[in-house]
């Protein structure tokens, strides 16, 4: 996996998160929604795969996927408002 | 509770950057309508509201504004990074940058300083929600007037994603709200606070 894998899968993860965070907002107030709650559980498998893998190949997106051995990446890898290249 | 992502919602990734721009945006910050306000808004007004699938929506959406002011924040940081002061002068940029070089304050775009009597929790679900969808619309024609200033496509694209946003927002606002009356007399909403009065 290369630098260009990695804004692949995190455009994908932007995406699947996306589909949760929108569907999660309908079903607060569709509880009982089945095709919704198809659509939620389909998208949450897809997003808990993807963060995961992002963490194992490049870096963590969150404390919980984080894989840490010999430095704590999660403080080291770049933060998302900072330019590319900078 | 809260848990840090390490993404933005939304990604951002300007190459040009423009302190006139920085300067209009800052408000969807700060501002009258802008995203600090609606965050603190709606996760205020949770705890004065007796319905579980309103909590909900107050919550999530709360949490998703707190997304958007980092994308707003963002934007406005690549905006301004490595300006020259010449590009400071020319941008009328000086006032923001002799008090905060290029960080990131929320303001308005007029100056005027973040401030909680930008939002209400009134402790009236009906007045809450209807606050809310008020909200919603305010920043939907905050963005609509940044957007004809726009031009730059790095800039643009994620403005418009706020926007719509914004009207998802407007329309889980208005089942919140029918949610609420449901649980009321049909007769008369306002015969009663339900965070307030008791019913029996």
């Amino acid at each position: 996996m290369n630098k260009y894998d990695q804004k692949k899968l995190l455009d994908y993860i932007n995406a699947v998160s996306f589909a949760l965070i929108d569907t999660t907002l309908y079903l607060d107030t569709h509880p009982d929604d089945q095709e919704a709650i198809n659509h939620f559980q389909q998208y949450q498998e897809a997003r808990n795969r993807a963060v995961k893998e992002y963490s194992q190949y490049f870096e963590p997106l969150t404390i919980d996927s984080a894989e840490i051995t010999d430095t704590f990446t999660w403080s080291t890898a770049k933060w998302p408002w900072m330019k590319e290249g900078c | 509770m809260w848990n840090y992502e390490k993404r933005l919602e939304y990604p951002i990734n300007i190459k040009e950057n423009n302190p006139e721009l920085a300067k209009v945006i800052i408000t969807q910050y700060g501002g009258p309508n802008g995203e600090l306000g609606a965050s603190m808004r709606y996760l205020s007004q949770r705890f004065a509201m007796p319905y579980k699938e309103v909590c909900g929506v107050l919550t999530d959406i709360g949490t998703e504004e707190l997304a958007h002011l980092e994308i707003v924040s963002a934007i406005v940081h690549q905006l301004t990074n490595h300006l020259t002061p010449e590009q400071i002068v020319a941008g009328g940029f000086d006032q923001y940058y002799v008090d905060h070089t290029t960080g990131v304050w929320p303001q308005a775009a007029s100056g005027e300083p973040f401030s909680a009597s930008m939002f209400q929790s009134t402790g009236d679900p009906i007045t809450d929600l209807s606050e809310n969808l008020a909200a919603e619309q305010k920043a939907r024609t905050t963005y609509d007037n940044l957007l004809r200033l726009i031009k730059d496509p790095d800039v643009r694209d994620p403005i418009a994603f706020l926007r719509e946003r914004e009207i998802v927002h407007f329309q889980r606002f208005g089942e919140a709200l029918r949610l609420v009356q449901e649980h009321l007399d049909s007769k008369n909403f306002y015969a009663f606070n339900p965070a307030f009065d008791c019913k029996n």
